[in-house]
């Protein structure tokens, strides 16, 4: 069952983006083999899903397939992405309606503002060139609207730094630059890769502010790619975890961190370090995550979970469906509070 | 002590024939052809069909034949063993000069980007000064003033290509000398010496290796270029300069005396740019 | 009390600027704190606090422009000895950057145990150990730092910093590049290594939260000065400063709480060299002092309190804000 029926609690629930059962490999001399494998989610108008997951995880790879961006040597080997019906990949092959919706209706914002703004075009410059080349506005009009954008970003003195270049703004500026490049042309979905983890925290939290504004004036749609689980509980109603390429639990963000239904979802809590924790201690997962082209057999945490059983390690382990729009992957669920709960007392928390 | 879930295994070391020679096709092609040269080189004296110099006066401008495959030139000799002979005289000199001339760059510019200081503007300013002059203009100069002989015949190509090298190894060595693993070996207590030789030089020694198979081409052009404008290697050691020097008197009649070595000429300098491609590519590749 | 095995006295690092720009900025601003042996302290900043600066300053990597670094009471010289060097060690942020690529990690961790000197004892076998202290199987020994994964490499990096037997380990934002599980393991791995080699850590970190479970004791650092330094507990119980309530507030809580107002006001303007405290351009209780003067660290609430603040508004009587930094979970 897919996680996106799964999580269709609400009838009236519009579907921006439809991914169902993606599948990437990665193709060199090397090897042959899939990184990403049966991903299967969905975003609608207005909402924001967050996507967590480690390095290895494939989220930034799944979040590339959506905009038919991936590097060189990976590629969509299966499943079908679709945008309010209209299918942008099918069994694996990129359609032509991709190319008319990147930039126009679906935006990306990138992890490193410093690579993915050019340094030597000024910064009003690349915000009109997107404008310019999927709305056909006039070069006035577009300026004009560049000056806006970036003043609604929050970069004062909009006028005058609309013909600076990059290096002429810091860190959280350059970001904010490219999320007014993102939203130049309104879009309805931004697919954001890590946006604010080169910045510093205060700057961070200015970005998230910004984030939560255009959701809540201009009912965007977000995918937010984290690694951070901090930086997604401030941002996303709803959340994927992934691990090794494949999707393990979905469900509403606040009901997966306050009482996860996966281990390894419970594992990444517990390691998180939260201020709000009534005791500082750090609890770490024990091994480090496998290569997801040369996955474990069975369920893919299994060699590192505190309580796996004789059926994990063989089989496919697709998401149950829980109660409330939630799902895991994990056959013994149920036993995740418990396990918690030993592994507080073990730690020494409250 | 194990850790779960550890996925770090001993490297298996399968080394199988396929896979060397299909990891760059460039690099097998440039290995072959060089190999071919090398080994002509060294066995010339033992695969020479005649003695390379002497002279035959009852066979002068032979056409190829059963006796000389490649002819026999104005003085009689046989065209195919000078080539093949010759082959040792470029090889052996163009080979010498840039190894000369990465020894000597490569060790200034490590001292020049690691010690820096005086040092450092001293050799850059020479390189500068080296560099301003037009190479050919510069290195005939120099032959014409050391006299002619083989020795004057190193010393202006080692003279004059040494700065290259030095120039990209102190550039190499300015980046490494900032990595921070170079910082923890002296923070070990590791004395300036130790550090310089056992992190710092393996780590610039790639890039002039590199440059160094291109420019062994350059260095062949040029010995050859001396060859063909008299400087250089003196008659009658064959050398394919003054043998393509010689036969161009002979261009409309005989053609093959001034080709036959340009061809080889030719074989060598691919060979040696496919080598350096292919080299590249496998270092990139990592 | 004991002696302070570490401590700076007013060190200043400026870096030149070439070209265009004259002059020089200013990285680490008159810092002096100590350190007593066996004890954990974290550095806290932002990018551009120095921190990193001030921990390689400590290191001997940079020499300070003025002020003095003394280790076990005696002022280090420029050029220090190898016994000296490998009395301080650190461990450096980038995993990708900190191993000779072309080393086997054995002949790393062989070249370090041989530089302290240690005689007699089989390098293989002390190799081993090492690798085994930090979690890592003995077959580590045999690649190159391309096989290994980030966390991995830094396990190394710590082995090897072991492996000359220092007195002072230097961590400089050790866990940064790494994943949030991982970071956990790095520094519950550095916490019980410390305890069990009796070392003195210095821990440099942006990361507040990180600081909370290793340290006992944090300072705050912001342009090169440190504006904040108390106790651990103290710090996240009673915080004071302006900017230490800004982090605070900014560090994303896995349950955020909705409609709180933060100590924080305006955005962050490009860096740029400021009269008087740095801070005051983003502070939202900026007086006129401000701008004339650079606040001193003083001591606040009481002598043995061991907090130290640098704000005039502090100094004048503000209290801080009410601001617990832990609150029951689950509460809406």
């Amino acid at each position: 069952m897919s996680a996106a029926a799964a999580t269709a609690d609400r009838p009236e629930r519009q579907v921006l983006l439809e991914v169902d059962g993606l599948t990437i490999e990665v193709r060199n001399r090397q090897m042959h083999a899939s990184v990403v494998r049966d991903v299967s989610l969905s975003v609608g108008v207005g909402e924001t899903l967050g996507i967590v997951g480690e390095s290895g995880s494939g989220k930034s790879l799944t979040l590339r397939s959506l905009l038919g961006v991936l590097p060189k040597g990976t590629a969509v080997a299966g499943g079908s992405i679709s945008y309010r019906g209209k299918v942008l990949v099918d069994d694996g092959r990129v359609t032509d309606e991709m190319q008319s919706l990147r930039g126009r209706e679906i935006g990306m914002v990138f992890q490193d503002a410093t690579s993915a703004l050019d340094p030597v075009i000024r910064v009003g410059d690349q915000i009109t060139e997107t404008l310019r080349r999927h709305t056909g506005l006039s070069r006035k009009a577009a300026d004009a609207r560049a000056i806006e954008l970036m003043e609604r970003m929050g970069i004062p003195d909009s006028r005058r730094r609309v013909r600076q270049y990059p290096h002429e703004f810091s860190g959280g500026m350059r970001q904010r630059v490219m999320i007014a490049m993102a939203i130049a042309c309104s879009p309805s979905l931004l697919l954001c890769d890590e946006p604010t983890t080169a910045l510093d925290v205060t700057t961070q939290t200015e970005i998230l502010e910004l984030f939560g504004e255009l959701r809540r004036e201009q009912g965007l749609a977000m995918i937010f790619v984290s690694h951070d689980l901090g930086v997604i509980a401030e941002v996303c109603e709803r959340v994927c975890v992934m691990y090794c390429g494949q999707i393990i639990e979905t469900g509403m963000r606040a009901q997966v961190f306050d009482a996860p239904r996966h281990p390894y979802t419970l594992g990444l809590i517990e390691s998180a370090p939260d201020i709000e924790a009534a005791s500082p201690e750090l609890v770490a997962i024990p091994g480090e995550a496998p290569d997801p082209t040369v996955p474990p057999p069975g369920c893919r945490f299994n060699p590192r979970c505190p309580m796996p059983v004789e059926e994990c390690r063989s089989g496919g382990f697709p998401l149950i469906p829980l109660s409330g729009g939630r799902a895991t992957a994990c056959i013994r669920h149920d036993r995740t509070t418990a396990l918690r709960h030993r592994i507080d007392a073990e730690a020494g928390r409250g | 002590m194990s850790v779960a879930g550890q996925t770090l295994t001993a490297p298996p070391r399968r080394w199988s024939f396929t896979r060397i020679v299909t990891r760059s096709w460039t690099l097998t092609a440039g290995v072959i052809l060089v190999g071919l040269v090398v080994g002509v080189a060294v066995f010339a004296p033992v695969i020479a069909p005649h003695d390379p110099i002497h002279q035959n006066l009852t066979h002068l401008l032979q056409s190829p034949g059963p006796g000389h495959r490649l002819g026999t030139d104005q003085f009689g000799r046989d065209v195919l063993s000078r080539i093949l002979v010759g082959t040792r005289t470029d090889l052996e000199i163009a080979l010498g000069a840039t190894f000369l001339a990465v020894l000597i760059g490569g060790s200034l510019g490590l001292l020049a980007g690691y010690v820096g200081g005086v040092l450092d503007t001293i050799v850059m300013r020479v390189v500068d000064v080296v560099m301003a002059f037009p190479f050919y203009v510069l290195i005939i100069t120099l032959v014409f003033v050391l006299g002619s002989g083989l020795a004057s015949l190193y010393a202006a190509l080692v003279g004059v290509g040494w700065v290259s090298y030095a120039r990209i190894v102190r550039g190499e060595t300015l980046i490494a000398r900032n990595q921070d693993y170079v910082v923890a070996a002296r923070q070990t207590g590791l004395s300036g010496r130790r550090v310089l030789f056992r992190h710092i030089l393996p780590n610039v020694i790639t890039q002039p290796i590199v440059y160094a198979m291109s420019d062994v081409v350059n260095v062949v052009l040029t010995i050859v270029t001396l060859g063909f404008l008299g400087l250089g290697v003196q008659p009658p050691t064959p050398e394919w300069g003054s043998m393509i020097a010689d036969g161009s008197a002979f261009l409309t009649t005989h053609w093959t005396l001034a080709t036959f070595p340009a061809i080889a000429v030719m074989i060598t300098g691919f060979g040696f740019s496919l080598l350096g491609d292919g080299i590249a590519e496998v270092i990139e590749g990592e | 009390m004991a002696e302070p095995i570490l401590e700076a006295r007013s060190v200043t690092v400026d870096f030149a600027h070439r070209g265009r720009k004259a002059g020089h900025l200013r990285a680490v601003d008159h810092v002096s704190f100590s350190v007593s042996a066996g004890e954990r302290l974290g550095i806290v900043g932002e990018s551009g606090s120095g921190k990193s600066t001030l921990c390689k300053s400590l290191a001997g990597v940079y020499k300070p422009s003025s002020g003095e670094v003394l280790f076990q009471g005696e002022s280090l010289p420029a050029k220090r000895s190898p016994e000296l060097r490998r009395a301080i060690q650190i461990v450096f942020q980038d995993p990708y950057t900190s191993l000779n690529p072309r080393l086997r990690i054995g002949k790393v961790l062989a070249e370090a145990v041989e530089a302290g000197g240690r005689q007699g004892g089989d390098p293989e076998q002390q190799v081993r150990e090492l690798l085994a202290t930090v979690g890592l199987p003995a077959v580590a020994a045999s690649v190159r730092p391309s096989k290994l994964s980030g966390g991995q490499r830094q396990r190394v990096a710590i082995a090897r910093a072991l492996a000359v037997e220092p007195t002072v380990v230097l961590a400089d934002e050790v866990t940064s590049a790494l994943d949030v599980s991982v970071q956990a393991v790095i520094v519950n791995l550095l916490a019980r290594l410390a305890g069990e080699h009796d070392l003195t850590l210095v821990f440099v970190t942006h990361n507040l939260q990180v600081v909370r479970a290793l340290c006992n004791r944090i300072c705050v650092m912001h342009a090169g000065r440190i504006v904040e330094s108390a106790p651990t507990a103290t710090l996240f119980a009673a915080p004071k400063h302006p900017y230490t309530l800004a982090l605070l507030a900014a560090a994303p809580r896995l349950h955020p709480r909705e409609g709180v107002e933060d100590a924080t006001a305006k955005p962050a303007a490009p860096p740029v060299a400021v009269e008087g405290c740095a801070y005051r351009l983003r502070c939202p209780l900026a007086r006129a002092r401000c701008a004339e003067e650079v606040p001193p660290l003083v001591r606040t609430d009481g002598e043995t309190s061991l907090h130290d603040v640098a704000c005039h508004a502090v100094a004048e009587g503000w209290e801080g804000a009410a601001q617990p930094a832990s609150s029951t979970r689950g509460e809406p």
